[in-house]
Protein backbone atom coordinates (compact mmCIF):
# COMPACT_ATOMS: atom_id res chain seq x y z
CA UNK A 1 0.00 0.00 0.00
CA UNK A 2 1.29 3.52 -0.82
CA UNK A 3 0.19 6.14 1.44
CA UNK A 4 -1.05 9.46 0.69
CA UNK A 5 -2.36 10.55 -2.84
CA UNK A 6 -1.00 8.70 -5.80
CA UNK A 7 -1.79 9.17 -9.45
CA UNK A 8 -0.53 6.82 -12.13
CA UNK A 9 -0.59 6.86 -15.75
CA UNK A 10 -3.71 9.50 -16.47
CA UNK A 11 -4.07 10.41 -19.49
CA UNK A 12 -7.01 13.15 -20.80
CA UNK A 13 -7.58 13.97 -23.99
CA UNK A 14 -10.04 16.81 -25.03
CA UNK A 15 -10.75 17.22 -28.63
CA UNK A 16 -7.29 16.54 -30.71
CA UNK A 17 -5.40 17.66 -27.74
CA UNK A 18 -4.00 15.58 -25.23
CA UNK A 19 -3.93 17.17 -21.99
CA UNK A 20 -2.70 15.23 -19.80
CA UNK A 21 0.04 11.95 -21.53
CA UNK A 22 0.29 9.05 -18.57
CA UNK A 23 0.75 11.42 -15.50
CA UNK A 24 2.30 10.00 -12.65
CA UNK A 25 2.95 11.54 -9.52
CA UNK A 26 2.95 10.40 -5.59
CA UNK A 27 1.47 13.03 -2.78
CA UNK A 28 2.80 10.97 0.32
CA UNK A 29 1.22 12.29 3.72
CA UNK A 30 2.67 14.76 5.78
CA UNK A 31 4.75 16.37 3.01
CA UNK A 32 3.52 19.06 0.54
CA UNK A 33 3.78 17.76 -3.30
CA UNK A 34 4.28 20.68 -5.57
CA UNK A 35 2.56 20.80 -9.12
CA UNK A 36 3.74 23.61 -11.48
CA UNK A 37 4.03 24.50 -14.82
CA UNK A 38 3.35 26.90 -17.44
CA UNK A 39 -0.23 27.42 -18.47
CA UNK A 40 -1.65 25.01 -20.44
CA UNK A 41 0.24 22.69 -18.62
CA UNK A 42 -2.33 20.64 -17.68
CA UNK A 43 -2.29 21.14 -14.28
CA UNK A 44 -6.09 22.39 -13.52
CA UNK A 45 -7.16 19.16 -15.30
CA UNK A 46 -5.15 16.50 -12.91
CA UNK A 47 -6.26 18.06 -10.51
CA UNK A 48 -10.02 17.95 -11.72
CA UNK A 49 -8.74 14.08 -12.46
CA UNK A 50 -7.45 13.81 -9.05
CA UNK A 51 -10.95 15.03 -7.38
CA UNK A 52 -13.53 13.12 -9.41
CA UNK A 53 -14.54 15.73 -11.69
CA UNK A 54 -12.92 14.61 -14.88
CA UNK A 55 -12.58 10.95 -15.81
CA UNK A 56 -9.72 10.41 -17.19
CA UNK A 57 -9.74 7.80 -20.43
CA UNK A 58 -6.21 5.91 -18.69
CA UNK A 59 -4.67 5.81 -15.57
CA UNK A 60 -5.60 5.85 -11.48
CA UNK A 61 -5.85 7.55 -8.68
CA UNK A 62 -5.43 6.26 -5.44
CA UNK A 63 -5.79 7.61 -1.91
CA UNK A 64 -3.80 5.26 0.92
CA UNK A 65 -3.72 2.39 -1.57
CA UNK A 66 -7.13 2.25 -2.37
CA UNK A 67 -8.56 3.24 -5.96
CA UNK A 68 -10.57 5.86 -6.79
CA UNK A 69 -10.97 5.26 -10.29
CA UNK A 70 -14.68 5.25 -11.08
CA UNK A 71 -16.01 7.39 -8.31
CA UNK A 72 -17.40 10.36 -8.54
CA UNK A 73 -15.95 13.97 -6.93
CA UNK A 74 -18.91 13.59 -4.35
CA UNK A 75 -17.68 10.32 -3.32
CA UNK A 76 -14.02 11.08 -3.00
CA UNK A 77 -14.89 13.08 -0.61
CA UNK A 78 -16.33 10.16 1.59
CA UNK A 79 -12.18 8.76 1.20
CA UNK A 80 -11.45 12.27 2.78
CA UNK A 81 -10.25 13.76 -0.45
CA UNK A 82 -10.39 17.82 -0.39
CA UNK A 83 -9.87 19.97 -2.37
CA UNK A 84 -10.02 23.59 -3.08
CA UNK A 85 -10.49 25.70 -5.95
CA UNK A 86 -8.68 27.96 -8.17
CA UNK A 87 -11.67 30.76 -8.35
CA UNK A 88 -12.93 31.42 -5.24
CA UNK A 89 -16.05 28.64 -4.43
CA UNK A 90 -17.95 29.83 -1.12
CA UNK A 91 -21.46 29.48 -0.40
CA UNK A 92 -22.81 32.41 -0.61
CA UNK A 93 -26.22 33.43 0.94
CA UNK A 94 -24.72 31.46 3.75
CA UNK A 95 -22.97 32.25 7.15
CA UNK A 96 -19.53 31.60 7.22
CA UNK A 97 -20.12 28.95 9.72
CA UNK A 98 -22.69 27.05 7.43
CA UNK A 99 -20.08 26.98 4.89
CA UNK A 100 -17.34 25.50 7.24
CA UNK A 101 -19.78 23.08 8.58
CA UNK A 102 -20.75 22.06 4.92
CA UNK A 103 -17.30 20.59 4.95
CA UNK A 104 -18.47 18.52 7.50
CA UNK A 105 -21.50 17.01 4.91
CA UNK A 106 -19.58 13.81 3.96
CA UNK A 107 -18.82 12.49 7.13
CA UNK A 108 -22.33 13.11 8.32
CA UNK A 109 -24.65 10.36 8.83
CA UNK A 110 -27.94 11.99 9.08
CA UNK A 111 -29.96 11.02 5.97
CA UNK A 112 -32.69 12.79 4.13
CA UNK A 113 -35.65 11.67 6.17
CA UNK A 114 -33.67 13.25 9.42
CA UNK A 115 -34.25 16.61 7.63
CA UNK A 116 -37.46 16.10 7.95
CA UNK A 117 -37.82 14.30 11.90
CA UNK A 118 -34.61 14.98 13.23
CA UNK A 119 -33.99 12.37 15.74
CA UNK A 120 -31.53 12.92 18.82
CA UNK A 121 -28.94 11.39 16.89
CA UNK A 122 -28.96 13.70 14.17
CA UNK A 123 -29.19 16.99 17.06
CA UNK A 124 -26.01 15.31 18.20
CA UNK A 125 -24.08 15.03 14.97
CA UNK A 126 -25.24 18.77 14.20
CA UNK A 127 -24.45 20.07 17.59
CA UNK A 128 -21.26 18.32 17.57
CA UNK A 129 -19.85 19.32 13.77
CA UNK A 130 -21.11 23.20 14.77
CA UNK A 131 -18.35 22.77 17.58
CA UNK A 132 -15.96 21.66 15.39
CA UNK A 133 -16.22 24.16 12.85
CA UNK A 134 -16.68 26.73 15.33
CA UNK A 135 -13.10 25.58 16.70
CA UNK A 136 -11.56 25.75 13.08
CA UNK A 137 -12.86 29.18 12.36
CA UNK A 138 -11.15 30.07 15.67
CA UNK A 139 -8.19 28.63 14.57
CA UNK A 140 -7.86 30.97 11.37
CA UNK A 141 -8.72 33.96 13.49
CA UNK A 142 -12.40 34.31 11.97
CA UNK A 143 -14.51 33.45 14.99
CA UNK A 144 -16.27 36.94 15.22
CA UNK A 145 -17.23 36.34 11.69
CA UNK A 146 -19.30 33.20 12.19
CA UNK A 147 -22.71 34.35 11.82
CA UNK A 148 -22.17 36.71 8.93
CA UNK A 149 -23.13 35.77 5.32
CA UNK A 150 -19.76 34.75 4.02
CA UNK A 151 -19.86 37.39 0.78
CA UNK A 152 -19.24 40.21 3.30
CA UNK A 153 -16.01 38.94 4.20
CA UNK A 154 -12.89 40.46 2.26
CA UNK A 155 -11.87 38.24 -0.66
CA UNK A 156 -8.41 36.78 1.79
CA UNK A 157 -10.37 36.26 4.64
CA UNK A 158 -13.25 34.35 2.27
CA UNK A 159 -9.97 32.16 0.91
CA UNK A 160 -9.53 31.45 4.31
CA UNK A 161 -12.79 29.58 4.78
CA UNK A 162 -12.93 27.75 1.71
CA UNK A 163 -9.51 26.20 3.57
CA UNK A 164 -11.43 26.15 7.15
CA UNK A 165 -14.58 24.46 5.47
CA UNK A 166 -12.06 21.74 3.63
CA UNK A 167 -10.56 20.97 6.67
CA UNK A 168 -13.44 20.02 8.56
CA UNK A 169 -13.69 17.42 6.27
CA UNK A 170 -10.13 15.73 8.52
CA UNK A 171 -8.75 15.17 4.82
CA UNK A 172 -6.24 12.69 3.94
CA UNK A 173 -5.14 14.07 1.05
CA UNK A 174 -6.03 17.90 -0.17
CA UNK A 175 -5.67 19.49 -3.06
CA UNK A 176 -4.88 23.23 -2.97
CA UNK A 177 -5.64 24.57 -6.62
CA UNK A 178 -4.00 28.08 -6.48
CA UNK A 179 -4.53 28.93 -3.30
CA UNK A 180 -2.09 32.19 -3.57
CA UNK A 181 -3.73 33.74 -6.31
CA UNK A 182 -5.19 37.09 -6.01
CA UNK A 183 -3.74 37.38 -2.09
CA UNK A 184 -1.39 40.26 -1.63
CA UNK A 185 2.21 39.44 0.06
CA UNK A 186 1.62 39.30 3.50
CA UNK A 187 -1.81 37.03 2.87
CA UNK A 188 0.26 34.75 0.70
CA UNK A 189 3.31 34.30 3.35
CA UNK A 190 0.52 33.58 6.41
CA UNK A 191 -0.73 31.21 3.81
CA UNK A 192 2.80 29.43 3.25
CA UNK A 193 2.42 28.74 7.22
CA UNK A 194 -0.66 27.45 6.83
CA UNK A 195 0.23 24.74 4.12
CA UNK A 196 3.28 23.56 6.07
CA UNK A 197 1.27 23.23 9.26
CA UNK A 198 -1.25 21.18 7.40
CA UNK A 199 1.75 18.80 6.44
CA UNK A 200 2.60 18.57 9.82
CA UNK A 201 -0.66 17.31 10.52
CA UNK A 202 -0.06 14.21 8.60
CA UNK A 203 -1.94 15.53 5.34
CA UNK A 204 -0.95 14.69 1.83
CA UNK A 205 -1.10 18.43 0.15
CA UNK A 206 -0.76 18.83 -3.39
CA UNK A 207 -0.03 21.97 -4.04
CA UNK A 208 -0.90 23.57 -7.25
CA UNK A 209 0.51 27.32 -7.58
CA UNK A 210 2.08 29.51 -9.68
CA UNK A 211 3.72 31.77 -6.99
CA UNK A 212 7.31 30.32 -6.78
CA UNK A 213 8.11 31.88 -4.08
CA UNK A 214 5.81 29.99 -2.29
CA UNK A 215 6.51 27.11 -3.59
CA UNK A 216 9.99 27.15 -2.85
CA UNK A 217 8.50 28.15 0.75
CA UNK A 218 6.82 24.99 1.39
CA UNK A 219 7.34 22.46 -0.84
CA UNK A 220 9.44 18.87 -0.27
CA UNK A 221 9.37 17.92 -3.76
CA UNK A 222 8.14 19.69 -6.86
CA UNK A 223 6.57 17.88 -9.93
CA UNK A 224 7.12 20.11 -13.38
CA UNK A 225 4.26 19.23 -15.98
CA UNK A 226 4.37 20.49 -19.32
CA UNK A 227 2.27 19.81 -22.25
CA UNK A 228 0.51 17.32 -20.43
CA UNK A 229 3.56 15.00 -19.09
CA UNK A 230 5.90 15.01 -16.28
CA UNK A 231 9.21 17.27 -17.30
CA UNK A 232 10.88 16.13 -14.67
CA UNK A 233 10.29 16.46 -10.72
CA UNK A 234 12.89 16.48 -7.48
CA UNK A 235 13.29 18.61 -4.44
CA UNK A 236 12.67 21.94 -5.03
CA UNK A 237 16.57 23.38 -5.44
CA UNK A 238 17.41 20.78 -7.86
CA UNK A 239 13.99 21.67 -10.21
CA UNK A 240 14.62 25.46 -9.14
CA UNK A 241 17.68 24.72 -11.38
CA UNK A 242 16.64 22.43 -14.14
CA UNK A 243 17.62 24.57 -17.16
CA UNK A 244 14.74 22.06 -18.74
CA UNK A 245 11.83 23.67 -16.28
CA UNK A 246 13.37 27.11 -17.29
CA UNK A 247 13.02 26.74 -20.64
CA UNK A 248 9.78 25.54 -20.49
CA UNK A 249 8.77 28.60 -17.98
CA UNK A 250 10.42 30.88 -20.01
CA UNK A 251 11.09 30.03 -23.02
CA UNK A 252 15.08 29.18 -24.52
CA UNK A 253 17.71 31.14 -24.17
CA UNK A 254 16.29 33.13 -20.65
CA UNK A 255 19.30 34.20 -18.59
CA UNK A 256 19.08 31.47 -15.76
CA UNK A 257 20.54 33.63 -12.78
CA UNK A 258 17.12 35.51 -12.80
CA UNK A 259 15.56 32.24 -11.35
CA UNK A 260 11.99 30.95 -12.34
CA UNK A 261 8.68 32.69 -12.43
CA UNK A 262 7.22 35.36 -11.13
CA UNK B 1 -40.54 31.09 12.21
CA UNK B 2 -42.84 28.05 13.23
CA UNK B 3 -43.53 30.57 16.41
CA UNK B 4 -44.43 33.37 14.22
CA UNK B 5 -46.51 31.26 12.03
CA UNK B 6 -48.57 29.40 15.26
CA UNK B 7 -49.23 32.71 16.66
CA UNK B 8 -50.72 34.09 13.06
CA UNK B 9 -52.55 31.15 12.61
CA UNK B 10 -53.95 30.86 16.34
CA UNK B 11 -54.43 34.58 16.40
CA UNK B 12 -56.45 35.01 13.16
CA UNK B 13 -59.48 33.25 14.06
CA UNK B 14 -59.91 34.70 17.13
CA UNK B 15 -60.19 38.26 15.72
CA UNK B 16 -62.06 37.52 12.45
CA UNK B 17 -64.56 34.03 12.75
CA UNK B 18 -67.67 34.70 10.27
CA UNK B 19 -67.84 31.49 8.22
CA UNK B 20 -66.67 34.51 5.11
CA UNK B 21 -63.33 35.57 7.20
CA UNK B 22 -62.85 31.71 8.21
CA UNK B 23 -62.68 30.64 4.32
CA UNK B 24 -60.19 33.47 3.63
CA UNK B 25 -58.09 32.12 6.33
CA UNK B 26 -58.28 28.93 5.20
CA UNK B 27 -57.13 30.04 1.96
CA UNK B 28 -53.99 31.71 3.44
CA UNK B 29 -53.22 28.04 4.71
CA UNK B 30 -53.98 26.33 2.01
CA UNK B 31 -51.35 29.12 0.40
CA UNK B 32 -48.90 28.85 2.86
CA UNK B 33 -49.07 24.92 2.49
CA UNK B 34 -48.31 25.39 -1.22
CA UNK B 35 -45.31 28.10 -0.89
CA UNK B 36 -43.83 26.24 2.28
CA UNK B 37 -43.68 23.06 -0.17
CA UNK B 38 -42.73 25.36 -2.92
CA UNK B 39 -39.81 26.64 -1.06
CA UNK B 40 -38.20 23.84 -0.70
CA UNK B 41 -37.17 23.28 -4.48
CA UNK B 42 -37.15 26.86 -5.58
CA UNK B 43 -35.88 28.36 -2.07
CA UNK B 44 -33.37 25.92 -0.48
CA UNK B 45 -32.72 23.91 -3.95
CA UNK B 46 -32.45 27.45 -6.10
CA UNK B 47 -34.23 24.98 -8.83
CA UNK B 48 -37.50 27.13 -10.36
CA UNK B 49 -40.35 24.55 -10.59
CA UNK B 50 -43.36 25.99 -12.28
CA UNK B 51 -45.54 22.72 -11.23
CA UNK B 52 -46.63 23.65 -8.25
CA UNK B 53 -49.96 24.42 -9.68
CA UNK B 54 -50.08 21.32 -11.56
CA UNK B 55 -49.26 19.20 -8.22
CA UNK B 56 -51.93 20.98 -6.33
CA UNK B 57 -54.69 20.16 -8.86
CA UNK B 58 -53.15 16.95 -9.13
CA UNK B 59 -53.65 16.51 -5.03
CA UNK B 60 -56.98 17.96 -5.03
CA UNK B 61 -58.29 15.63 -8.36
CA UNK B 62 -56.36 12.63 -6.48
CA UNK B 63 -58.54 13.25 -3.45
CA UNK B 64 -61.89 13.73 -4.95
CA UNK B 65 -61.80 11.58 -7.45
CA UNK B 66 -60.91 8.68 -4.69
CA UNK B 67 -63.62 9.63 -2.38
CA UNK B 68 -66.47 11.27 -4.92
CA UNK B 69 -66.06 7.95 -7.85
CA UNK B 70 -63.97 5.31 -6.51
CA UNK B 71 -65.84 5.27 -2.98
CA UNK B 72 -62.42 5.12 -1.02
CA UNK B 73 -62.82 6.44 2.16
CA UNK B 74 -62.31 10.25 2.95
CA UNK B 75 -59.40 10.12 5.05
CA UNK B 76 -57.92 7.39 2.98
CA UNK B 77 -58.19 10.15 0.37
CA UNK B 78 -56.87 12.30 2.08
CA UNK B 79 -54.19 11.05 2.38
CA UNK B 80 -53.47 8.82 -1.50
CA UNK B 81 -53.21 12.57 -2.55
CA UNK B 82 -49.59 13.59 -1.47
CA UNK B 83 -48.88 10.14 -2.45
CA UNK B 84 -49.82 10.66 -5.82
CA UNK B 85 -48.19 13.72 -5.82
CA UNK B 86 -45.07 12.79 -4.96
CA UNK B 87 -44.44 10.03 -7.15
CA UNK B 88 -45.46 12.10 -9.80
CA UNK B 89 -42.82 14.34 -8.77
CA UNK B 90 -39.97 11.40 -8.78
CA UNK B 91 -41.28 10.47 -12.00
CA UNK B 92 -40.56 14.39 -13.24
CA UNK B 93 -37.74 14.70 -11.66
CA UNK B 94 -35.73 11.85 -12.65
CA UNK B 95 -36.14 12.84 -16.22
CA UNK B 96 -35.54 16.87 -15.20
CA UNK B 97 -33.53 16.70 -11.92
CA UNK B 98 -29.90 16.03 -13.75
CA UNK B 99 -30.36 18.69 -16.17
CA UNK B 100 -29.63 22.57 -15.84
CA UNK B 101 -31.66 24.21 -13.78
CA UNK B 102 -33.38 25.81 -16.55
CA UNK B 103 -34.18 23.03 -18.81
CA UNK B 104 -35.92 21.44 -15.37
CA UNK B 105 -38.07 24.88 -14.75
CA UNK B 106 -38.94 24.04 -18.86
CA UNK B 107 -39.91 20.50 -18.23
CA UNK B 108 -41.88 21.64 -14.87
CA UNK B 109 -43.45 23.96 -16.96
CA UNK B 110 -44.89 21.56 -19.34
CA UNK B 111 -45.57 18.56 -16.98
CA UNK B 112 -48.02 21.38 -14.93
CA UNK B 113 -49.40 22.71 -18.38
CA UNK B 114 -50.18 18.55 -19.22
CA UNK B 115 -51.73 18.50 -15.96
CA UNK B 116 -53.80 20.89 -16.21
CA UNK B 117 -55.01 19.87 -19.95
CA UNK B 118 -55.62 16.29 -17.99
CA UNK B 119 -57.79 18.24 -15.58
CA UNK B 120 -60.24 19.44 -18.20
CA UNK B 121 -60.00 16.26 -20.94
CA UNK B 122 -60.36 13.39 -18.82
CA UNK B 123 -63.88 13.98 -18.53
CA UNK B 124 -64.51 11.06 -17.75
CA UNK B 125 -62.67 10.73 -14.61
CA UNK B 126 -62.25 14.54 -13.89
CA UNK B 127 -65.88 15.87 -14.85
CA UNK B 128 -64.44 17.63 -17.73
CA UNK B 129 -64.33 21.89 -17.89
CA UNK B 130 -67.56 21.61 -15.22
CA UNK B 131 -65.74 20.10 -12.45
CA UNK B 132 -65.66 17.27 -10.20
CA UNK B 133 -68.67 17.11 -8.51
CA UNK B 134 -69.88 15.15 -5.21
CA UNK B 135 -67.33 14.54 -2.63
CA UNK B 136 -67.87 13.73 0.61
CA UNK B 137 -66.59 15.42 3.16
CA UNK B 138 -63.74 14.54 4.99
CA UNK B 139 -64.55 12.31 8.36
CA UNK B 140 -62.44 10.98 10.67
CA UNK B 141 -63.85 8.69 13.16
CA UNK B 142 -67.15 9.70 13.00
CA UNK B 143 -66.25 13.45 12.96
CA UNK B 144 -67.48 15.08 9.45
CA UNK B 145 -65.17 18.08 8.71
CA UNK B 146 -68.28 20.44 7.19
CA UNK B 147 -68.00 23.68 9.62
CA UNK B 148 -65.58 26.31 8.16
CA UNK B 149 -63.63 26.09 11.92
CA UNK B 150 -62.96 22.41 11.68
CA UNK B 151 -61.90 23.06 7.92
CA UNK B 152 -59.65 25.82 8.97
CA UNK B 153 -58.53 24.08 11.99
CA UNK B 154 -57.35 21.34 9.75
CA UNK B 155 -55.70 23.41 7.74
CA UNK B 156 -54.10 25.54 10.23
CA UNK B 157 -52.58 22.24 11.76
CA UNK B 158 -51.37 20.78 8.39
CA UNK B 159 -49.83 24.38 7.73
CA UNK B 160 -47.89 24.73 11.12
CA UNK B 161 -46.60 21.19 10.41
CA UNK B 162 -45.16 22.48 7.04
CA UNK B 163 -44.03 25.11 8.80
CA UNK B 164 -42.10 22.79 11.12
CA UNK B 165 -40.75 20.45 8.80
CA UNK B 166 -39.78 23.27 6.82
CA UNK B 167 -37.73 24.72 9.38
CA UNK B 168 -36.39 20.82 10.59
CA UNK B 169 -34.99 20.66 6.81
CA UNK B 170 -33.57 24.18 6.49
CA UNK B 171 -31.65 23.93 9.33
CA UNK B 172 -30.65 19.75 9.03
CA UNK B 173 -27.41 18.59 7.23
CA UNK B 174 -29.71 17.87 3.77
CA UNK B 175 -30.55 21.18 3.87
CA UNK B 176 -27.56 22.84 4.23
CA UNK B 177 -26.16 21.07 1.15
CA UNK B 178 -29.62 21.92 -1.14
CA UNK B 179 -28.35 25.43 -0.54
CA UNK B 180 -24.64 25.06 -1.19
CA UNK B 181 -25.81 23.16 -4.19
CA UNK B 182 -27.36 26.14 -5.39
CA UNK B 183 -24.96 28.13 -4.71
CA UNK B 184 -21.67 27.14 -5.65
CA UNK B 185 -22.09 23.54 -7.30
CA UNK B 186 -18.49 22.55 -7.29
CA UNK B 187 -17.42 23.18 -4.32
CA UNK B 188 -20.57 21.49 -2.55
CA UNK B 189 -19.90 18.17 -4.61
CA UNK B 190 -16.23 18.50 -3.62
CA UNK B 191 -17.55 18.50 0.01
CA UNK B 192 -19.38 15.74 -0.57
CA UNK B 193 -22.81 16.85 -1.51
CA UNK B 194 -25.00 14.39 -4.71
CA UNK B 195 -27.01 16.90 -6.09
CA UNK B 196 -28.78 14.88 -7.95
CA UNK B 197 -31.00 12.77 -4.90
CA UNK B 198 -30.86 16.37 -2.95
CA UNK B 199 -32.47 17.88 -5.37
CA UNK B 200 -34.87 15.10 -6.08
CA UNK B 201 -35.65 15.33 -2.60
CA UNK B 202 -36.41 18.97 -2.40
CA UNK B 203 -38.36 18.37 -5.77
CA UNK B 204 -40.26 15.70 -3.88
CA UNK B 205 -40.92 17.39 -0.63
CA UNK B 206 -42.28 20.21 -2.40
CA UNK B 207 -44.95 18.09 -4.21
CA UNK B 208 -45.97 16.30 -1.23
CA UNK B 209 -46.58 19.83 0.00
CA UNK B 210 -48.67 20.28 -2.79
CA UNK B 211 -50.41 16.83 -2.65
CA UNK B 212 -51.70 17.89 1.18
CA UNK B 213 -52.67 21.52 0.17
CA UNK B 214 -54.93 19.96 -2.66
CA UNK B 215 -56.60 17.13 -0.50
CA UNK B 216 -57.93 20.50 1.42
CA UNK B 217 -58.64 22.10 -1.61
CA UNK B 218 -60.84 19.16 -2.76
CA UNK B 219 -62.46 18.51 0.82
CA UNK B 220 -63.36 22.29 1.74
CA UNK B 221 -64.70 23.29 -1.52
CA UNK B 222 -65.78 19.72 -2.23
CA UNK B 223 -65.64 20.34 -5.96
CA UNK B 224 -62.60 20.68 -7.91
CA UNK B 225 -62.24 21.99 -11.17
CA UNK B 226 -59.59 22.78 -13.55
CA UNK B 227 -59.15 26.67 -13.81
CA UNK B 228 -57.90 26.56 -10.25
CA UNK B 229 -54.52 25.04 -11.21
CA UNK B 230 -54.03 27.26 -14.55
CA UNK B 231 -50.67 28.40 -15.99
CA UNK B 232 -51.97 32.16 -14.07
CA UNK B 233 -51.87 29.80 -10.78
CA UNK B 234 -48.55 27.81 -11.80
CA UNK B 235 -47.01 31.63 -12.42
CA UNK B 236 -48.42 33.67 -9.83
CA UNK B 237 -47.35 30.68 -6.57
CA UNK B 238 -43.76 31.42 -8.36
CA UNK B 239 -43.66 35.51 -8.08
CA UNK B 240 -45.78 35.34 -4.61
CA UNK B 241 -42.39 32.83 -3.26
CA UNK B 242 -40.14 35.69 -5.05
CA UNK B 243 -41.59 38.43 -3.51
CA UNK B 244 -41.45 36.97 0.00
CA UNK B 245 -37.85 35.92 -0.87
CA UNK B 246 -37.25 32.90 -2.17
CA UNK B 247 -34.67 30.85 0.16
CA UNK B 248 -36.21 32.58 3.10
CA UNK B 249 -37.70 31.47 6.15
CA UNK B 250 -40.57 34.44 5.83
CA UNK B 251 -41.06 33.82 1.91
CA UNK B 252 -44.25 31.59 2.37
CA UNK B 253 -45.92 33.50 5.16
CA UNK B 254 -45.57 36.70 3.11
CA UNK B 255 -46.27 35.25 -0.21
CA UNK B 256 -49.58 33.56 0.92
CA UNK B 257 -50.43 37.08 2.48
CA UNK B 258 -49.91 38.27 -0.78
CA UNK B 259 -52.23 35.47 -2.52
CA UNK B 260 -55.17 35.66 -0.26
CA UNK B 261 -55.07 39.45 -0.74
CA UNK B 262 -55.42 39.08 -4.45
CA UNK B 263 -58.16 36.30 -3.57
CA UNK B 264 -60.15 39.08 -1.74
CA UNK B 265 -59.50 41.74 -4.39
CA UNK B 266 -60.49 39.21 -6.79
CA UNK B 267 -63.43 38.71 -5.89
CA UNK B 268 -64.76 42.30 -7.33
CA UNK B 269 -61.83 42.92 -10.30
CA UNK B 270 -61.25 39.33 -11.34
CA UNK B 271 -60.14 40.47 -14.70
CA UNK B 272 -57.43 42.69 -12.89
CA UNK B 273 -55.82 39.71 -11.64
CA UNK B 274 -52.87 39.37 -13.94
CA UNK B 275 -52.53 42.57 -14.15
CA UNK B 276 -52.47 43.47 -10.02
CA UNK B 277 -50.03 40.90 -10.03
CA UNK B 278 -47.67 42.13 -12.59
CA UNK B 279 -47.15 45.63 -10.82
CA UNK B 280 -46.66 43.89 -7.26
CA UNK B 281 -43.89 41.75 -8.68
CA UNK B 282 -42.31 44.73 -10.56
CA UNK B 283 -42.93 46.86 -7.54
CA UNK B 284 -41.43 44.59 -5.48
CA UNK B 285 -38.41 43.50 -7.58
CA UNK B 286 -37.36 47.28 -7.59
CA UNK B 287 -38.08 47.85 -3.68
CA UNK B 288 -36.69 44.31 -2.42
CA UNK B 289 -34.34 42.33 -5.15
CA UNK B 290 -34.14 39.55 -2.98
CA UNK B 291 -37.57 39.53 -1.72
CA UNK B 292 -38.80 40.90 1.78
CA UNK B 293 -37.27 38.02 2.99
CA UNK B 294 -33.92 38.72 1.74
CA UNK B 295 -34.28 42.40 2.71
CA UNK B 296 -35.15 41.44 6.53
CA UNK B 297 -31.90 39.22 6.47
CA UNK B 298 -29.92 41.89 5.38
CA UNK B 299 -31.07 44.48 7.45
CA UNK B 300 -30.82 41.92 10.30
CA UNK B 301 -27.35 41.44 9.65
CA UNK B 302 -26.44 45.08 9.37
CA UNK B 303 -27.45 45.40 12.85
CA UNK B 304 -25.12 41.85 14.44
CA UNK B 305 -27.90 39.79 14.05
CA UNK B 306 -27.44 36.45 12.80
CA UNK B 307 -29.38 36.19 9.59
CA UNK B 308 -32.56 34.69 9.11
CA UNK B 309 -31.16 32.58 6.21
CA UNK B 310 -29.17 30.43 9.24
CA UNK B 311 -32.49 29.44 10.18
CA UNK B 312 -34.65 29.37 7.07
CA UNK B 313 -37.69 27.38 7.09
Amino acid sequence: MTAGLSVTGVSKRYGGVQVLDAVSLHAPPGRVTALIGPNGAGKSTLANVVSGFVRPERGRVEIDGQPLTGTRAADRARHRMGRTFQNLEVFTGMSVLENVMMGGYAAGRAGMLRAVLPGRAARREERALRDRSLAMLAGFGLEQAAHTVVESLPFGQAKLVEMARVLVMDPTALVLDEPAAGLPPASAAALADRISGLAEQGIAVLLIEHNMKLIMKVSHHIVVLDHGQVLTEGEPATVRADPRVIEAYLGPGYNRTEGVGR
Amino acid sequence: MPVVTAALLVLAPLFMATDFALSIELRFCIWLILLTGLNMINGLAGMTSLAQAGFFGLGAYTAGIAAAKAGVPPLVAFLIAPLVTTVAALVIGAMSLRLRAMYFTMATLGTGYVLYLLFGRAADLTGGPNGLLGIPPLSVAGFEFTEPIALYLLGAVLALIGTVVAHNVARSRTGRALRALGTSEPAAVASGAKAFPLRMFAFALSAFFAGVAGAVEAFDARFVSPSTFDFFTAVVLVVALAVGGAGTAVAPLIGAGLLTALDLFAADFADYEPLIMGIVFLLAIQLFPRGVGGALAARMAHRGIRPTREDAG
